[in-house]
């Protein structure tokens, strides 16, 4: 609870894990329902000093001295910073972010708002220097191009091919992400993924009719990878007119290694 | 030497420089002196119990403090007057009688961290508590079972893969690429790995036509099926420095028993398969099996039949040239840290000897302060 999920690491010591451990005895988990259920007789009602604060405390107690601490708030809105803006928070921005999400009583719509409109998550120098996770990759390619989903079985089992089972996260910290996506295993896996979508992206739109005019080339580049100067990673195509030469370029757009990342 | 210098000295990758910087493809074409000879290292994620696997059976402090979970006299299987191992690792007996498995008891390092995660970078950086390193502490490694672990961060040639063919085969459908000017940290990271997919690729598919099936049957165990794909490569000749494998999850904070007892066995009989299938090869004197794990457990039992995060624990070296037996103080049970074994063997003389006794590489300054151990 701590160390993952309100403070982090190096902002509690010992007798901090120690009072709350004391503060949360009496609760169980009920296997039959899943629901978590607290038994006072199990409950050690002493006095405990936790993060310099003495009182009785329980599970309530805890939590309400933890999102005292404006910590808390920093640490989640770091979590949302390296998912969404560059993997180096700026302790600047994260601070008056945190002012906002503690002020808005921890609820996330706000600080989302004021994280997705700052000027950090739109500056330049911000664009693909994140990774896209399976799921963004997966749904977020499916979704962008309107591409037939396979069974939603086999998308979970894609998922959790490339390392993100959900659901199901690797250990109570959850997936690490970022530059954990990529090992030569889990590349693999997504590259296969995104030359069988293009394939479907071809077929489907040779089939279908599909209307092109929402693919003109500044669009298509602004849409995968405004980041980039100059031309495509791969060797470039020899269709380059019409309705071809824009679903080759939307292909090797794809596949070009950039568009890993977000 | 600078304190700093003195820590990168203590990480595998930097021991190992004929590997780590000059060549650029994960496999070895010409072994030198110690080239051909391999490290695998098992990861027993979690935090192994280390009490309940290396059984100190004649110390009533442990029968004590674990009324329900100690391992009993009469199942202890003896390796001395006072050390046996848990029933679970019968497998390993006949490598233990050949002399060819030894234990470092009492591994572990100073002011120990709870926590799974920062104690699982100091171990695979090798660094210090105070200063998180960048740089993972192998170079040039296989990775099965997932988790590149102690190979994480830049420069380093790292491969995960499930099995040879099927890398091999998805490398070599990788196009070409043309390196971008200013690539950001992200997008270098994915064309390197990328880069030494497609090199490695080659080389894979090169090996695979000397590769059969694993000769002896491997368990349908995770860490069975891992150890049977090292073999495999091993036995095609490729020389690779470092594999990695992993088996867990080791933390039993519940209902101990059975699970710790299921996992132990599965370690040991796929050990036992992997040494008889290296033996019958000719290989086992190339290879050193290793095992480690963020921290072990502590001494007392919990209240939910399992183990709380603790310390220090004792660590398997097995091979061919292993000189097998009982290395390092076993901690002691009535001088405990707060309930905790204190350790006695800093971790880092196992790197320590892994670098100086079975690769040849010495350095006299870093030699001083993590001393090498006999075991090989």
């Amino acid at each position: 609870m701590l160390e993952l999920f309100t403070l982090g690491e190096g902002h509690y010591d010992e007798a901090d894990v120690q009072a709350a451990a004391r503060a949360l005895s009496g609760w169980t988990l009920d296997p039959a329902s899943g629901t978590a259920r607290f038994d006072p007789r199990r409950h050690d009602d002493g006095v405990k000093v936790f993060r310099g604060r003495s009182g009785h405390w329980g599970l309530d107690g805890i939590l309400a001295i933890l999102l005292e601490q404006p910590r808390t708030a920093e640490f989640v809105v770091e979590k949302l910073w390296v998912e969404l803006i560059s993997p180096q928070p700026d302790p600047a921005q994260v601070s008056r972010l945190a002012g906002v999400f503690r002020e808005g009583g921890y609820a996330i719509r706000p600080v989302l708002r004021e994280l997705l409109s700052s000027d950090a998550f739109w500056a330049e120098a911000h664009r693909g220097t994140l990774i896209k996770s399976p799921v963004e990759l997966i749904v977020g390619t499916l979704r962008r191009f309107d591409l037939p989903a396979p069974p939603d079985r086999q998308l979970v089992q894609l998922g959790r091919q490339m390392g993100q089972d959900l659901l199901d996260p690797p250990d109570v910290k959850g997936w690490r992400g970022h530059m954990a996506w990529i090992d030569t295993d889990r590349l693999l896996l997504r590259e296969q993924f995104l030359r069988r979508v293009t394939r479907d992206l071809a077929d489907e739109s040779a089939r279908a009719g599909r209307d092109w005019a929402v693919l003109d080339p500044a669009v298509t580049a602004g849409l995968l990878w405004s980041a980039s100067e100059g031309a495509s990673l791969s060797a470039p195509s020899d269709e380059t007119t019409g309705e071809a030469g824009l679903r080759a370029g939307l292909v090797e757009a794809i596949l070009d290694p950039r568009y890993q990342l977000k | 030497m600078r304190r700093r210098d003195l820590l990168r000295w203590t990480a595998l990758a930097a021991v190992l420089p004929a590997w780590s910087g000059r060549a650029s493809t994960a496999m070895r074409p010409a072994p030198a002196t110690g080239a051909s000879r391999c490290l695998v290292l098992v990861e027993l994620k979690g935090g192994n119990d280390g009490l309940n696997t290396l059984v100190p059976f004649t110390d009533p402090e442990y029968y004590r403090l674990r009324p329900r979970l100690a391992i009993a006299r009469d199942r202890v299987l003896s390796l001395d007057d006072r050390t046996g191992l848990h029933p679970a690792l019968r497998a390993l007996m006949p490598a233990w009688e050949a002399g060819e498995l030894a234990w470092v008891q009492g591994v572990g390092y100073a002011e120990p961290n709870r926590s799974h995660f920062r104690s699982m970078d100091i171990w695979e950086t090798a660094s210090d508590r105070d200063e998180v390193l960048e740089t993972g502490a192998l170079p040039d490694a296989v990775i099965l079972g997932g988790d590149e672990g102690p190979a994480r961060g830049g420069g380093l040639q790292v491969i995960t893969l499930r099995t040879p063919e099927q890398f091999a085969g998805d490398a070599a459908r990788l196009k070409a690429l043309e390196q971008p000017v200013e690539p950001t940290a992200a997008l270098a990271h994915i064309l390197a790995v990328r880069a030494s997919t497609r090199q490695a690729g080659v080389e894979f598919q090169r090996s695979l036509e000397a590769m059969g099936e694993a000769p002896a049957a491997f368990p349908q165990t995770a860490p069975g099926r891992q150890l049977r794909e090292v073999a495999r490569m091993l036995l095609a000749g490729m020389q690779i420095p470092v594999f990695k494998v992993r088996i867990g999850s080791f933390d039993t904070h519940h209902n101990q028993a059975a699970r710790h007892e299921r996992l132990l066995t599965q370690l040991a009989e796929a050990l036992a398969v992997f040494r008889e299938t290296l033996e019958r090869a000719g290989l086992w004197d190339r290879v050193l099996v290793m095992s480690y794990s963020e921290f072990g457990r502590r001494v007392a039992e919990n209240a939910s039949l399992g183990t709380d995060h603790g310390t220090a624990a004792p660590h398997l070296v097995l091979g061919g040239r292993v000189k097998g037996g009982l290395y390092g103080d076993p901690p002691d049970l009535t001088a405990l840290d707060g309930g905790d074994l204190r350790y006695t063997t800093d971790f880092r003389r196992l790197y320590s000897t892994v670098a100086v006794n079975w690769w040849g590489m010495a350095n006299p300054e870093w030699q001083e302060r993590f001393p090498v151990m006999g075991w090989v």
